[in-house]
C-alpha cells in the first residue's frame, strides 16, 4: 500500500495525476490522438466533449485500466506504464475510486456488501467494513436500501451506492464516467451534489467525464476532448 | 493479513457468490453440485466393489462344508452332504443335501442362515429361489424340487439377495455322500479377478464420462454473469490472484454442496442396487461399503477435479477491470486428436468380434482398454460433432447453440474481434443490473447515441481490425468484451449472422 500524504511526490507538471501526449487507437480508429491532462489533489475537473471523442478512453488510461499506445501517465510520481498488474490493482484498491454510468455494482451482493467490498479487499475485518459502509450509505441518503440487491433499487439509488463504494476507501482520485448519464435530471442533480460534496469533504480529486454542461458545472475546471485531443477551456483554472 | 486469512476471505467471497449468484448463479452451483454428487456416487460405488465382493466371498466361504478326515467315522456332530446344484433356464441354482448322522439329536451347527438342519424331506430355500418357485416361470423347477418347504435361508447364508440356493434334509444319503463336521471353509481365492476389475473399470469410465461433461457444462453455465462479476471485482482492485481465488471459491462451494448431496444419493443408489440382479451377481446394500482409503481419495479428488476444471477454464482468460478476454476459446474445435482414442478403441475391439471364445486375461484386458478408449473417444468427439451440426444449422434455437459447450461464445457473441482474443460471450446485461426493472431509467436513444452505435459497429469490428497486429492484445481487447460500464451508449449488434467464416 502506498503512503499517500499530501507531501508525496507530485507528477511532472505539479499535478497529482498527469498524462502527456496520449495516443490510443482501436484498430484503425484513433480514440486518443495526443491528449494531455493534469489534475491536482482535491481538484474537480470535468472532461467534456461529444460522444465518441475519446473521453472514456482518456479516463481509462488515466486510471491504468487501459494501456495507451504511447504517451506517459504519472500518478503521484509513479509511471503507470512501469507498474505491474498487481501494483495497478493495489492502486485501484487504495487510491482510486470509480463511478460509471451504470452496472458497476456486483449484482449478487447487497448494497451494503457492495460498498464494503473495497474495504474487504484491503483486509478490513467484515464488521468494521460493514459499519463504514453503513455510514457511507447514510451519507449518500441510501441507508434504506442497505439490504437490497442492486437489481432491486432505482437507477438513482444505484448511482449513490456506487458513489459510496467509490469513496469508501478514501481514494485520492475518483474517476466518474457519465455518473448521471442514465438518470433523469432531478436524480442526476442530487447524485452530483452528493458526489461533489463528499469528494470535497475527503479531499478527493475527481475526473468527471460528461457531455452535459449541467453536470460539468459542478467542476472547478473544464477540459474539452475533441477528436482524441484534450484542451483546457480558455479562461478556466 | 496472513496468507491464510487472505485465502479464506477470497474463497469465502467466492462461496458467497456461488450461493447468492441469482438465478443463473444458482443454476450453475446446483449443476456443479449435482455433477459432483454423481461423480462421487459412481466412484464411491466403485470403491465399494472390493468390499462387496469380499463380503460376498466371505459368506460363500462360510457355507462351504468342512470335510471330515478320511478315516474319521460318524459322530454326534458330523453330517453327510451331497451336492444339489442344478441349472434352470440358464440360471445356476446352488443346493446342498444334508443328513446329520445323529439325526435330530445332532450337535453339529447348522449352515449359516438356518436355525436348524432341515428334517428329512424338508427344504429351506433362499428368498430369491422361493420367489422363482412360486412364479409361473418356475413351475417346471418346482416340479423338480418338489419338497416340503419349511423356511427361508437368512441373509448371512447367501451370497446376495439374488442368490438361488436351497438346503434339503435327507435320511437316505450314503455311499457317494461326503462326511462333514461343520461349515466355514476358506478355500476361495482372490475375490476380485482381473475380469471383474476390468468390468468395474469400464463401468466407471462409462459412467464418469457423462459426469465429467456435465461438470464441464455446469462450469460454463452462467459464465457471462461470472465474467461481469469478476470484472467488477477487478475494477475495485482485486488482482489476478485474488480473482482466481474467488473463482475457485465459487466452484469449491458447488463441489462441497455436491459432496453433501452425494451422501444421500449414494445411500439411495446402494438401496437400489440391492434390488438389482446382473447375471448371477447381486449385493446386499449393507455390503456396499466404500473402502475407507478409497472414499477419502474420492472425497478429495472429485472437488479437486471440479476446481481444476475452473482454474483450467480461467487459464485462457484474462479478467480485466473492463471485461473478460478469452484467448483461445474462439478457435473452432479440432477433430484430429479427438478421433485418436476412438480409432484406437476400434482397433482393439474389432478383432475381438472374430474371436472372443476363449476369454483369457489378455483378451479381457484388450476388451477393457478398447471399451474405455471407445467411450472416451465418443465423449470427446461428441462436442465437435455438436458444434459442426449447430454450425450447419446456421443459428438454430438458442438452446442448440448453447448445447455446444464453447458454442455460446461464437453463436451469440463471436464476431471479428481485435487480435487473436475473442470477446466474452455476451455483450451486455439487461439494463436491470443496477436498477429496478420496472423503473427503467433509460432514456430513449438520442440521435447521438444512435450515431455512436453506428460508429462502433463500423469501426471497432471491421475485419481489418482483426488483422491488425497488437502489442498488447489483452489491454486492447478488453474493451471488446466490456461489462456494462465499459462502453456507454454504444451496443454492437449481436446477430448470429456475424459469425466469422470457419
Ligand atoms: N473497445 C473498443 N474497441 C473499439 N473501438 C473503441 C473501443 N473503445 C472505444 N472505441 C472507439 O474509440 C473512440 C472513442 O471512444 P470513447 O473513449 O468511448 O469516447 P467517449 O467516451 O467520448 O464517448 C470511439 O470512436 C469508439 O468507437
Ligand atoms: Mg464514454
Amino acid at each position: 500500500m502506498t503512503a499517500q500524504t499530501p507531501q508525496s511526490p507530485q507528477s511532472p507538471g505539479g499535478g497529482l495525476l498527469a498524462a502527456t501526449d496520449l495516443h490510443k487507437s482501436y484498430g484503425a480508429t484513433p480514440a486518443l490522438a495526443g491528449a494531455s491532462f493534469v489534475i491536482r489533489a482535491g481538484e474537480v475537473v470535468a472532461v467534456m466533449g461529444p460522444s465518441g471523442s475519446g473521453k472514456s478512453t482518456l479516463l481509462h488510461c488515466l486510471a491504468g485500466i487501459v494501456q495507451p499506445d504511447s504517451g506517459g501517465i504519472h500518478y503521484a510520481g509513479r509511471d503507470l506504464a512501469l507498474l505491474s498488474d498487481a501494483e495497478r490493482s493495489a492502486l485501484r484498491r487504495t487510491d482510486f475510486g470509480f463511478v460509471f454510468q451504470f452496472g458497476q455494482l456486483v449484482p449478487e451482493l447487497t448494497c451494503a456488501e457492495n460498498v464494503a467490498l473495497p474495504l474487504r479487499l484491503i483486509g478490513t475485518p467484515r464488521r468494521e467494513a460493514e459499519a463504514t459502509a453503513a455510514e457511507w450509505l447514510a451519507r449518500l441518503e441510501v441507508a434504506d436500501v442497505r439490504h437490497h440487491r442492486p437489481g432491486q433499487i432505482s437507477g438513482g439509488q444505484g448511482q449513490r451506492v456506487a458513489v459510496a463504494r467509490a469513496l469508501v476507501n478514501n481514494p485520492r482520485v475518483l474517476f466518474a464516467d457519465e455518473p448521471t448519464g442514465a438518470l433523469d435530471s432531478l436524480n442526476g442533480e442530487r447524485v452530483m451534489e452528493l458526489l461533489v460534496a463528499a469528494a470535497r469533504d475527503t479531499g478527493t480529486a475527481v475526473v468527471l467525464v460528461t457531455h452535459e454542461s449541467r453536470v460539468a458545472a459542478y467542476s472547478d475546471r473544464e477540459v474539452v476532448v475533441r477528436d482524441g485531443r484534450a484542451r483546457d477551456m480558455a479562461g478556466a483554472v | 493479513m496472513s496468507t491464510l486469512r487472505v485465502w479464506a476471505r477470497d474463497l469465502g467471497m467466492g462461496a458467497r457468490f456461488a450461493l447468492a449468484g441469482g438465478r443463473s448463479g444458482w443454476a450453475r452451483t446446483a449443476l456443479t453440485a449435482v455433477g459432483v454428487a454423481l461423480g462421487v456416487v459412481v466412484l464411491a460405488l466403485a470403491a465399494s466393489v472390493p468390499s462387496a465382493l469380499e463380503a460376498r466371498a466371505q459368506r460363500v466361504e462360510a457355507r462351504e462344508p468342512v470335510w471330515a478326515m478320511d478315516d474319521s467315522g460318524p459322530g454326534p456332530d458330523t453330517f453327510l452332504t451331497a451336492g444339489g446344484a442344478t441349472e434352470y433356464r440358464g440360471e445356476e441354482i446352488g443346493g446342498l443335501v444334508l443328513q446329520p448322522e445323529a439325526g435330530a439329536a445332532t450337535t453339529a451347527a447348522p449352515p449359516p442362515g438356518l436355525d436348524a438342519f432341515p428334517g428329512p424331506g424338508e427344504m429351506v430355500v433362499s428368498p430369491a429361489l422361493a420367489e422363482l418357485l412360486d412364479s409361473a416361470d418356475g413351475r417346471l423347477l418346482a416340479e423338480r424340487l418338489d419338497h416340503e418347504r419349511v423356511g427361508v435361508i437368512g441373509d448371512d447364508g447367501l451370497d446376495g439377495p439374488g442368490d438361488l440356493y436351497y438346503y434339503l434334509g435327507s435320511d437316505a444319503l450314503a455311499g457317494e455322500a461326503s462326511r462333514a463336521t461343520g461349515f466355514g471353509n476358506p478355500t476361495f481365492g482372490e475375490p476380485l479377478t482381473a475380469a471383474m476389475a476390468l468390468l468395474v473399470l469400464v463401468i466407471c469410465v462409462g459412467l464418469l464420462m457423462p459426469v465429467a461433461v456435465f461438470i464441464g457444462t455446469a462450469a460454463r453455465f452462467g459464465g457471462e454473469r461470472r465474467d461481469r462479476r469478476l470484472a467488477a471485482l477487478r475494477l475495485v482492485g482485486a488482482d489476478m490472484a485474488m480473482t482466481r481465488r474467488i473463482a475457485a471459491g465459487e466452484s469449491l462451494a458447488g463441489s462441497l454442496l455436491g459432496l453433501l448431496l452425494g451422501v444421500p444419493l449414494f445411500l439411495a443408489a446402494r438401496q437400489y442396487l440391492g434390488t438389482l440382479r446382473v447375471a448371477d451377481l447381486s449385493a446386499y446394500p449393507g455390503d456396499i461399503v466404500p473402502e475407507a482409503g478409497l472414499i477419502l481419495l474420492v472425497l478429495l479428488v472429485v472437488p479437486a477435479a471440479a476446481l481444476t476444471v475452473t482454474l483450467f477454464a480461467l487459464r485462457g482468460v484474462t479478467v480485466e477491470p473492463l471485461g473478460v478476454v478469452r484467448h483461445a476459446e474462439g478457435r473452432p474445435r479440432r477433430l484430429v486428436w479427438r478421433v485418436v482414442p476412438l480409432l484406437l478403441g476400434l482397433l482393439l475391439l474389432v478383432p475381438l468380434t472374430f474371436r472372443f471364445v476363449d476369454a483369457d486375461d489378455a483378451t479381457l484386458t484388450q476388451a477393457g482398454v478398447g471399451i474405455v478408449l471407445l467411450l472416451t473417444g465418443a465423449t470427446v468427439v461428441l462436442p465437435w460433432l455438436v458444434e459442426r451440426l449447430v454450425g450447419a444449422l446456421r443459428g438454430g434455437p438458442l438452446s442448440w447453440q448453447l448445447a455446444s459447450p464453447g458454442g455460446s461464445s461464437w453463436a451469440v457473441a463471436r464476431r471479428p474481434a481485435p487480435s487473436a482474443a475473442s470477446p466474452s460471450r455476451w455483450r451486455r446485461p439487461p439494463p436491470s443490473t443496477c436498477s429496478s426493472p420496472g423503473s427503467a431509467p433509460w432514456r430513449p436513444p438520442t440521435p447521438a447515441r444512435t450515431r455512436a452505435a453506428t460508429r462502433y459497429r463500423s469501426s471497432a469490428w471491421t475485419p481489418r481490425e482483426r488483422r491488425a497486429p497488437g502489442p498488447s492484445a489483452t489491454w486492447r481487447a478488453c474493451r471488446a468484451s466490456s461489462p456494462p460500464w465499459g462502453r456507454s451508449g454504444a451496443r454492437p449488434p449481436a446477430s448470429p449472422t456475424s459469425r466469422p467464416p470457419r
